[in-house]
């Protein structure tokens, strides 16, 4: 089974949030399956969000990308009563809203806080990473849509592949949580 | 870069509802086994009625708060029937601690509201004496779970702490033992004779208790906020919120003095020297009682709302 994750550069990152707006547009058509008034507001699943940190002179300006970390060690899944939030056996981590209650437990207990509630399903939403785009051989709708190419996807746990070799110089996105997160990033 | 750093965001998800919530599952958790010791020791059947019916309504408006705040109640039943039911949540273990407890509340209750006759044979007493050492258990257990619940949600790490529930059965008990002041006592007082006589002493008894947990609630206050200035970030930045920010006017007045501190100085002060129940006793104790209530409630409201997740950007 291949182990999906994605690396992040930010070094390459320009910030344009086309990505953002590739996953809202890709993933409303799968809500609308769910609830034909169903939509993934912009920023839902995955945001760029730009942080400004210290004083003038030196302002260090970073866009990072707030999105779901397919933990390994998900809390989500492990608070989650019903167990709607679950993983799939490539570690994908989804929603299934037949046994979905709403209790919003899955919500508090996301230390990346990459989940939010979802108003016409009642229930949490988050990044899938397309799911359903992987099962046709597909990509993330985010990494095929980034003009820099600066979000890679592949399988982690091949050597091969580019998403590997980049992640062994990568940053696993908030490490010290100890989730063992999916997500890496390249540093600006 | 090599620190982490993180944005904080409040945690918006759960509000008053929830808040109301885990106060009524504490209240009705702890009004229980104090109507059952009072039943155990002098057979008071007055407390156990009053009581018991507190504690089973407490528990089921608890539970619809919480059937309210879902935002998938028509899969409510999942909790039930779901095959993938998972015993490790805190949502489940509660859900079914809560479930039980207001079924043996009920069934404690029941035998005690007038005109059944149950009580009449003697033989019954100890099934009485079996249901309600359940419940009162049960009740315990539901007043700890409502801080176990918060404790395993990682993504606010100001509640990642066993001091929580600690604080939480403090506070339960407190409201448990504030009840009977504020609205058994009262009650009891105008319609059962035989209450009339134990009145003073059941009174006393109580509130010296209550002394005892204000002031230990007291210190387990501040021993949580003090471990969470002192650990992780977001436990930092909440507790920093409550003591000096934007929470702050809310919870050293509401909480802090209006919740605990004067409650404890009607009790010290003036209530506990009287050993009679005149009206302004009377008046008195309801008031440190309601006080101690509505102080439990923002509590852990604030508690809810001080939340933040530190999200890492880095
Ligand atoms: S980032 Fe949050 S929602 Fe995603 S798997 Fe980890 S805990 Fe779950
Ligand atoms: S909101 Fe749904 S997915 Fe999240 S913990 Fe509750 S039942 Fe599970």
């Amino acid at each position: 089974m291949p182990r999906y994750g994605f690396v992040i550069n930010l070094s390459t990152c320009i910030g344009c949030g086309a990505c953002v707006a590739a996953c809202t547009e890709e993933n409303t058509q799968v809500l609308k399956e769910l609830s034909d008034e169903a939509s993934v507001p912009l920023g839902g699943r995955r945001d760029i969000r730009v942080v400004e940190d210290g004083k003038f002179p030196s302002v260090l300006r970073i866009s990072y990308h707030h999105t779901c970390m397919h933990c390994e060690d998900a809390p989500c899944v492990s608070v989650c009563p019903t167990g709607a939030s679950y993983r799939t056996d490539e570690g994908t981590v989804l929603v299934d809203y037949e046994l979905c209650i709403g209790c919003k437990y899955c919500i508090t207990a996301c230390p990346y806080n990459a989940r939010y509630v979802n108003e016409t399903l009642g229930g949490p939403d988050k990044c899938t990473m397309c799911y359903h785009r992987l099962k046709q051989g597909l990509l993330p709708a985010c990494a095929t849509s980034c003009p820099t190419d600066s979000i890679v996807f592949g399988d982690l746990d091949d050597p091969n592949s580019e998403v590997a070799k980049l992640a062994k110089h990568a940053i696993p996105v908030g490490a010290s949580l100890g989730t063992k997160p999916k997500v890496y990033v390249i540093p600006p | 870069m090599g620190m982490e750093e993180f944005v904080f965001v409040g945690q918006e998800w759960w509000g008053w509802i929830i808040a109301g919530y885990l106060f009524l599952g504490g209240l009705a958790g702890l009004t229980l086994p104090i109507a059952y010791y009072y039943w155990v020791r002098e057979k008071n059947r007055a407390m156990s009625l009053a009581g018991g019916l507190a504690s089973f309504i407490a528990i089921v408006v608890g539970i619809l708060l919480l059937i309210i705040d879902l935002g998938r109640p028509q899969n409510v039943m999942a909790m039930f029937t779901s095959p993938k039911l998972n015993l490790h949540s805190w949502m489940t273990i509660g859900t079914y601690i809560i479930v039980l407890f207001t079924i043996f509340s009920g069934l404690y209750t029941l035998p005690f509201i007038p005109g059944l006759g149950l009580l009449r044979k003697r033989e019954y007493r100890k099934y009485i004496t079996a249901i309600g050492g359940i419940a009162a258990f049960l009740g315990l257990a539901t007043a700890a779970y409502t801080g176990f619940l918060l404790a395993a949600a990682r993504g606010v790490q100001f509640w990642n702490t066993p001091l929580l529930p600690v604080l939480f059965v403090a506070s339960a008990i407190s409201s448990g033992l504030c009840l009977y002041c504020a609205v058994v006592s009262p009650i009891l007082l105008k319609t059962s004779p035989s209450f009339r006589e134990a009145a003073v002493r059941i009174r006393l008894e109580l509130q010296r208790l209550d002394a005892y947990v204000i002031i230990g609630e007291l210190f387990i206050l501040f021993a949580y906020l003090n471990i969470s200035l002192w650990g992780s970030p977001g436990a930092r930045e909440s507790a920093l919120r409550l003591i000096s920010g934007d929470l702050a006017a809310a919870f050293w007045i509401g909480v802090v003095i209006a919740g605990l501190i004067v409650p404890l100085l009607i009790l010290l002060g003036y209530t506990l020297r009287r050993k009679e129940e005149s009206t302004p006793v009377i008046i008195m104790s309801a008031i440190a009682g309601w006080l101690t209530l509505i102080g439990a409630l923002l509590l852990r409201y604030l508690i809810l709302h001080a939340g933040v997740i530190p999200t890492p950007i880095t």
